[in-house]
C-alpha cells in the first residue's frame, strides 16, 4: 500500500509538473507583433504591436485619433510599418488584413482580408497597393476600393515588402527565392534561388538588389537578370532592409554588428560591434545612420567617422527601424512604447504608451 | 575507514543507540555537497536559463534540425526517429523500472506480513519496510526515475518545435539565437516543412486524432506496466491512475503543437514493445481477443519475462 501511495503521489506530482511548466515555460503559441512606425510631415504612425493604430502629433506625441476606436476589438497584431499615401494610410495586420484608413480621421476606407497573416508593410505606388502574405502570395490591390488585381503564388510565407520599379514588382520569399514579376498582370518574368530564407525587404538601388537571407550571407543581385553579382557572409543572419549612402552599404546582422560594404564589390570597409542584435534595418539622414537594436539602445552613427554621435537607451527591444523626419528621430519599443528623439543630440523630446504597455 | 567508524560508535556511548553511518552512505553525503557546492558556483556564472539552454534545449533543437536534414526533410521523421533514440538513451532506466517495479510486485506478501506484525507501531513498521527493501537492492522511488528523466525532454522538445514550426516571425528569431550559427546548412534548412497530411505539426491537431492516440497508447502502456491486484483498494487507485493520466496527457496535447503529441504516440509505442518484449503484455492480457485471463496473482510474475509469462498462460488454458 505504502508503495502505491508513494507512486499515486509521485505521479500527480509529475501531472502538476506537466501541467505547469509546459503551459508557463513556453508561453501561448502566437506572439504579439513588434509593432511599426510610420511617419509623415508632422504626424507619426504607430501600429502597435497589440493590434491599434494610432496617429500621434510627431511635436507634442498628443494622440489625433485611433484605430479601431475606442473600446473595438483590437485588429492586430502588427508587424509591419503603417505606408503613408496621399490622404490614406495603409496597414497590414498579422490577424490577416490590409485597412485603408483616412489620415485626417482614422476612419477605415476598406478592408482586404486573407487567412494567414501579413508581416511585411504595403507598398503603394501609382494607386496600387502590393502586400505579401504568409500564404505564400503576393497580392496587387486597388488602393481606393481594395480590389484585387492580380495575385502571385510562391512557396512559401512573404515576410517582406514588394518593391516596385517602373514595369517590374520584386518580391522577396521565405521559400529562398526572388521573384521579378510584371507589374500589370502579375506573371513572373524570372526567379533566382539564394542558398536561404529572405525575410527581410529588398534594397533596390541602380539595378540592384541588395537583400539579406537566413543563411547569414548578404546577397547583390541583378535585378533584370536574377544573377548574383557578390555574397557577403556575416556570423548571423541578415533581416532588415541594406541602406545604401554613397557607393557604402550598411546592413545590420543578428550578430549585434553593423557592417559596411562597399556596394560594388561587396568587400567589407568596416565594421561597429553593438550592444545587441540588429533586426531592423537601418535609417540614414543628413550624415547619421540611425540604428536600433534589440537591447534597446538607438545609435546615431556617423557614417564619415564610423563612430557613434550618440547613444540612446529604453526600457526593452527595438526591432523596428527608427523614422527621421525633420530634427526627430522616433523609434518603438516592445516593452515600454514610442519615444521621440531630437535628432542632433539624441535628447528625449517625448515619450508616449499609447497602447497601455 | 570502516575501523574508524566503528571505533567512534563505541567512543560515544555504544553502536546500539546510535545508527551506522557505513563509509559509502559517507561518501554519498560528500557527493551531495559537492554537487551542491557545484551547482551554487556555476549559477554564479550562468544563469539556470542560460544552463537549460546550453546543455538540454540547443543540443535538442539543433539535434531535431540535424536529423531533419538526413531524413528527407521531413520533421515527421525527425521526430519519429528523436523519440525512438531518447527511449533507446533512456533504456537502462526503463530496465531499472520494470525490474523495480517487479521486485516491489514480489515483496508484496512480505510486505503484507509486515504490516499485520506491525499494525500498531508505524515507526517500526517503517524500519522494517526500508531493512527489507535495502536487503532486497530495491529503491521504491527507483520506478519513477525514468519518467522524471523524460520531463526535461518533453519541455525541450516543445519549445524546440514551437521554434523550428512556428510562422511566428518572433519564434523565428528567437530560432537565431539557439540555432548553432558554426553549421550554415542547419540555417539553410529554415523553414522547415511542418504539413503532414492534415497536420501542421507547430499547430494543434485539428481533428484531435493525435490527443486521442496519446490518451490510448497512454493507457495501453500503463495497463501493460501495472501489475494486477487482489488488493481492492489498489486496484482502485490503480484504475483511477490509469484513466487519470491519459486524460491529462490528451488534453494537454489538445492544447499544444501536435509534434509534441507525436512525440508521446511514438514514446508510447516504443515503451509498450519494450515491455511486451522484457515481460509481455501484462495488464492488457485479458483485453487481447482470445483471453479470458482478467489478472493474475503478483507471485506469478516471478522470472524474467516474456517466456514465462507465455507458461503462465499455457498453465492457465
Amino acid at each position: 500500500m505504502e508503495y502505491w501511495k508513494k507512486k499515486g503521489a509521485m505521479a500527480l506530482l509529475l501531472l502538476a509538473m506537466v501541467g505547469s511548466l509546459v503551459g508557463c515555460a513556453t508561453g501561448p503559441m502566437t506572439s504579439p507583433g513588434w509593432g511599426g512606425l510610420g511617419i509623415s510631415e508632422d504626424t507619426l504612425y504607430l501600429a502597435s504591436s497589440q493590434g491599434k493604430v494610432f496617429a500621434l502629433d510627431a511635436e507634442s506625441g498628443v494622440q489625433k485619433w485611433v484605430y479601431p476606436p475606442g473600446e473595438k476589438e483590437a485588429r492586430g497584431p502588427f508587424y509591419s510599418a503603417p505606408t503613408v499615401v496621399d490622404d490614406l494610410v495603409f496597414v497590414s495586420s498579422h490577424a490577416g488584413a490590409v485597412h485603408a484608413l483616412d489620415t485626417g480621421t482614422g476612419l477605415e476606407r476598406w478592408t482586404f482580408e486573407t487567412e494567414k497573416g501579413f508581416v511585411g508593410a504595403p507598398a503603394v505606388v501609382d494607386g496600387e497597393v502590393y502586400v505579401g502574405n504568409s500564404d505564400g502570395k503576393v497580392y496587387a490591390l486597388d488602393a481606393i476600393s481594395g480590389w484585387t488585381k492580380w495575385e502571385f503564388e510562391t512557396g512559401n510565407w512573404l515576410w517582406s515588402s514588394p518593391v516596385v520599379d517602373g514595369g517590374h514588382v520584386y518580391v522577396a520569399s521565405m521559400d529562398h527565392k526572388m521573384y521579378c514579376l510584371d507589374r500589370s498582370t502579375g506573371q513572373k518574368v524570372w526567379e533566382s534561388e539564394v542558398g536561404g530564407a529572405i525575410p527581410g525587404t529588398p534594397l533596390l538601388a541602380d539595378g540592384t538588389l541588395y537583400f539579406g537571407a537566413l543563411d547569414k550571407k548578404l546577397y547583390a543581385m541583378d535585378a533584370s537578370s536574377g544573377s548574383v553579382h557578390w555574397e557577403f557572409e556575416a556570423e548571423s543572419w541578415n533581416w532588415g532592409t541594406p541602406v545604401l549612402v554613397d557607393g557604402t552599404l550598411y546592413i545590420g546582422s543578428l550578430d549585434h554588428r553593423i557592417y559596411a560594404l562597399e556596394a560594388a564589390s561587396g568587400r567589407k570597409q568596416w565594421d561597429l560591434e553593438l550592444d545587441g542584435a540588429v533586426l531592423a534595418g537601418a535609417t540614414y539622414a543628413d550624415g547619421s545612420l540611425y540604428v536600433a537594436t534589440d537591447g534597446g539602445t538607438i545609435y546615431a552613427l556617423g557614417v564619415s567617422t564610423h563612430s557613434p554621435k550618440w547613444t540612446f537607451s529604453v526600457e526593452g527591444r527595438i526591432l523596428v527601424p527608427p523614422v527621421v523626419s525633420g530634427d526627430y528621430v522616433g523609434v518603438n519599443s516592445m516593452e515600454s512604447g514610442l519615444y521621440v528623439l531630437v535628432a542632433e543630440s539624441g535628447l528625449q523630446r517625448w515619450a508616449s504608451a499609447p497602447d497601455g504597455k | 575507514m570502516s575501523s574508524q567508524s566503528k571505533k567512534l560508535g563505541k567512543g560515544q556511548g555504544g553502536s546500539q543507540d546510535l545508527p551506522q553511518i557505513s563509509p559509502k552512505q559517507i561518501r554519498k553525503t560528500l557527493l551531495y555537497v559537492l554537487l551542491a557546492v557545484a551547482a551554487v558556483i556555476l549559477f554564479q556564472y550562468i544563469s539556470p536559463g542560460d544552463l537549460w539552454n546550453l546543455v538540454i534545449f540547443r543540443p535538442m533543437l539543433n539535434s531535431l534540425l540535424f536529423l531533419y536534414q538526413i531524413f528527407g526533410r521531413n520533421v515527421v521523421w525527425s521526430i519519429v526517429i528523436f523519440t525512438v533514440l531518447v527511449r533507446l538513451l533512456t533504456l537502462p532506466l526503463t530496465m531499472k523500472q520494470l525490474r523495480s517495479s517487479r521486485v516491489m510486485q514480489e515483496l508484496q506478501p512480505e510486505m503484507d506480513a509486515l504490516k499485520k506484525k506491525y499494525a500498531s507501531n508505524k515507526d517500526k513498521l517503517q524500519q522494517e519496510t526500508m531493512k527489507l527493501y535495502k536487503e532486497k537492492g530495491v529503491n521504491p522511488m527507483g520506478g519513477c526515475l525514468p519518467m522524471l528523466v523524460q520531463f526535461p525532454i518533453w519541455i525541450g522538445l516543445y519549445q524546440s518545435i514551437i521554434q523550428l514550426l512556428s510562422d511566428d516571425p518572433l519564434q523565428l528569431l528567437k530560432l537565431a539565437q539557439n540555432i548553432y550559427m558554426n553549421y550554415p546548412s542547419l540555417s539553410q534548412l529554415l523553414p522547415l516543412n511542418s504539413r503532414f497530411f492534415w497536420l501542421d505539426l507547430g499547430r494543434p491537431d485539428p481533428y484531435y486524432i493525435l490527443p486521442i492516440l496519446v490518451a490510448g497508447t497512454m493507457w495501453a502502456q500503463q495497463k501493460m506496466m501495472t501489475p494486477p491486484s487482489a488488493d481492492s483498494q489498489q486496484a482502485s487507485m490503480n484504475q483511477s491512475m490509469q484513466l487519470m493520466m491519459p486524460l491529462m496527457f490528451g488534453y494537454i496535447t489538445l492544447q499544444y503543437a501536435s509534434g509534441l503529441a507525436l512525440y508521446f504516440v511514438v514514446s508510447n509505442i516504443v515503451g509498450m514493445a519494450i515491455q511486451f518484449a522484457i515481460a509481455g503484455s501484462g495488464g492488457l492480457r485479458g483485453l487481447l481477443p482470445g483471453s479470458k485471463v482478467a489478472a493474475r496473482p503478483a507471485s506469478i510474475a516471478k522470472g524474467d519475462g516474456r517466456g514465462k509469462e507465455k507458461d503462465v498462460a499455457k498453465k492457465e488454458r
